[in-house]
């Protein structure tokens, strides 16, 4: 079943880089990914009710890699969706040309390979080869569009995550270093042997390994200082790549930190590397902060929104308490879904307006009579306003940080996020309302356009007042594997 | 066979390694920076090479092999294009005059073995010398991707961090296991090309190929 799911994608991008016709292009790659969902859900099931998935010695998913699996899958069946109207509509504006749309789907099949890779790895080593994987699946896409500026953002996007990953892989050499007299040469990269020999490593050499790496995979997970490459990639990509890259490539290289901070734990106990985590997540939401409240384009106030949501995780991992981990991964999944909704609403209102600045784009409720509702109540949501489903979590990860006394730290991040509600509701009240341009019609971008902007927009609805039994499941079984409770 | 006959070479080698940088950042032109790359690269399969032998530990041959198709051949050949197609200008310019650029680079050597000696102790790991040399070159590859203007420079900044690591990899634990250290000349390698690929494409819609012209991007 595992090598199922990583030689899909690899045959898809094969498949698709030998077809042209942008018809049958769609077809394949609906069917492609809607495969690919299948298989993650099959392996979820498979793990999260009873066994985690182990084959030879490179491969093993736990409910921790799982979730994020099922992640990636769902966002990108849905991006795939997305992208045939998106595509469709840019290839008739004279955006794109038909003949490269092919290296489209090549790489968003590489992208998912990789994110894969990440994921199931059983091996630091490789993981690491994974995640400088994505960067380069998605340099190209980034870039895609072939202008100044979405070519710029893609040497900055290709040269700060390459240094970045570089630093995690000294990280991981360090470890390597510091483990290989423990364990071998076989089980040196091993995160599960090294989880159980944690406490025979030399903590100096695991502090400064930690280190690397949280600099490293921080830079691609988007924490500040390391995120100036995220505004300029996420807005500058085509709307759905930004959905991808924004709803899971930073929560698979967030995944990297948190296989490196549970190696930490065992060996170090729990201070160490969760300060560290907490302090960058901390960080990373004031630093969006300004970004936001002053922002003018409107996917970058997305991008230093998902900077933001980073944050907010991180500091829910570094607070590290049962109640908190429970909150942050409820995050991890809320945000993936709203975020890539927002994109693809986002989407639509750029090409219809033919601009990304926020004051440029007036009167979307009268002009785009679906689209315009749905920013509102995507705006809301991603803004953290109740009934929706990031309140929730919100609420948990902060009211979980009172409980364990941490006050300074809780109501920084109330106080941050306050203000953040504020900057995203402004900038979305201003383009929802006001009277359109005139030289706008009224209209939607076509009716497979507009069904996706709606569809992952209701599991946020959803979740923000009542979670199902099986979501519930899902997230014990996730913390658990912090407590070492799954191994 | 011992290692002690071999240490000086070896420890020789690296002196070199550190040498070839100083020559990256002395470079007046890009030629001379591209054959210092080479040299550099050359530097590395020796090493590994000679490691191998020493050693008798056969995937270090393998990455002999490697470092030579992808460091001596692939990227050297990867730059010599763009700097053929998109170079008008062939001197280096940096932001920093020479004489700040190489203060500042031999201050970074001094950091790196003050700053390894504390963490690793003495007498530790396969290659005493391997590690301060390791960590210069890593601060001064990244100083060069920061104080050169030109974006192909910056790649081989980064070249010069990667060979950074990749001695810091044979030089504490003699390499990793061989499937990652394939994993990581592959990604080494489209790395480079995907880079050269940009480079032409910025050189296409820009006159003239310089990061000043990049930095539309704020805020």
């Amino acid at each position: 079943m595992p090598l199922i799911l990583l030689a899909l994608p690899l045959a898809m991008a094969l498949l698709c880089l030998m077809v042209t016709d942008r018809r049958l292009l769609g077809a394949i790659s609906i069917v492609g990914l809607a495969t690919i969902v299948l298989t993650t859900v099959l392996i979820a099931r498979q793990v999260f009710t009873g066994s985690n998935v182990v084959w030879g010695q490179f491969i093993f998913i736990d409910a921790l890699s799982s979730l994020i699996l099922c992640l990636v899958g769902i966002i990108g069946f849905m991006v795939a969706l997305y992208s045939i109207g998106y595509l469709d509509h840019d290839i008739q504006e004279g955006q794109l040309s038909e003949r490269r749309l092919k290296y489209f789907y090549f790489s968003l099949y590489i992208f998912v390979f990789t994110m894969f890779l990440v994921l199931v790895s059983a091996n630091l080593g490789i993981m690491w080869v994974a995640v400088e994987g994505t960067t380069l699946a998605t340099a190209l896409l980034v870039g895609f569009y072939n202008k100044r500026n979405s070519l710029e953002a893609a040497w900055k996007y290709i040269i700060i995550c390459t240094v970045g990953i570089i630093f995690a892989l000294f990280g991981t050499i360090l470890l390597h270093y510091a483990a290989v007299s423990v364990t071998g040469e076989s089980g040196s990269l091993d995160w599960q042997t090294l989880r159980r020999v944690a406490r025979q490593l030399d903590p100096k050499l695991l502090k400064l390994a930690f280190i690397f790496v949280l600099v490293g995979y921080g830079t691609k997970a988007g924490l500040a200082p390391m995120h100036t490459w995220l505004p300029d990639a996420h807005s500058q990509a085509p709307s759905p790549i930004s959905a991808m890259l924004s709803g899971v490539l930073l929560n698979c290289a967030f995944y990297g930190i948190i296989r490196f901070h549970l190696i930490i734990t065992e060996a170090l106990g729990p201070q160490f590397s969760s300060n560290l985590i907490l302090f960058f997540g901390v960080l990373s939401i004031a630093v969006a902060l300004p970004f936001i409240l002053v922002q003018h384009d409107i996917k970058r106030l997305l991008a230093y929104s998902s900077v933001e949501h980073m944050g907010i995780i991180a500091a829910a991992v570094g607070l590290g308490s049962k109640l908190a981990l429970y909150g942050a991964f409820l995050h991890m999944i809320n945000h993936a879904l709203t975020k890539s909704s927002l994109f693809f609403i986002v989407g639509n209102v750029c090409q219809h307006y033919r601009t990304k600045r926020i004051i440029r784009i007036k009167g979307l409720v009268k002009t785009m009579p679906i689209t315009g509702p749905a920013l509102v109540i995507g705006g809301l949501a991603i803004a953290g306003s109740p009934p929706f489903s990031i309140f929730m979590s919100e609420f948990i990860i902060i009211s979980s940080g009172f409980a364990q006394g941490r006050n300074v730290v809780s109501s920084l991040i109330l106080i941050l996020i306050t203000l953040i509600f504020t900057g995203v509701i402004y900038a979305t009240s201003n383009m929802a309302l006001g009277t359109p341009p005139s030289r706008v019609k009224v209209g939607e971008q076509g009716n497979f356009a507009v069904a996706f902007v709606l569809i992952p927009l209701l599991p946020v609805a959803i979740l923000g007042v009542y979670i199902p039994a099986f979501i519930q499941t899902i997230l014990q079984q996730v913390t658990a594997v912090f407590i070492g409770g799954n191994q | 066979m011992g290692m002690q006959n071999y240490q000086g070479f070896v420890n020789f080698l690296i002196t070199l390694l550190l040498v070839t940088t100083f020559l990256i950042i002395l470079a007046r032109r890009l030629n001379s920076v591209i054959m210092a790359v080479i040299i550099q690269g050359l530097l590395l399969v020796a090493l590994s090479a000679t490691l191998g032998w020493t050693t008798g530990i056969h995937e270090m041959y393998i990455a002999a092999v490697l470092t030579l198709v992808v460091k001596v051949l692939i990227i050297p050949v990867v730059l010599i294009k763009a700097v053929n197609i998109v170079a008008i200008k062939r001197e280096v310019e940096s932001f920093l005059n020479m004489k700040m650029t190489l203060l500042f680079a031999v201050c970074l050597v001094f950091i790196s073995y003050l700053a390894t000696g504390q963490v690793i102790g003495k007498g530790s790991g396969l290659l005493h010398g391997a590690l301060p040399v390791a960590v210069s070159l890593m601060l001064i590859g990244l100083f060069l991707m920061i104080n050169l203007r030109f974006p192909i420079m910056q790649i081989v900044g980064l070249f010069v961090m990667e060979n950074g690591i990749f001695l810091a990899g044979i030089g504490t634990t003699i390499g990793m296991p061989l499937v990652i250290e394939l994993g990581i000349f592959m990604d080494i390698m489209v790395g480079v090309l995907i880079m050269g690929v940009l480079v032409f494409r910025i050189n296409q819609s820009f006159d003239i190929i310089d990061r000043k012209n990049l930095r539309n991007l704020r805020g």
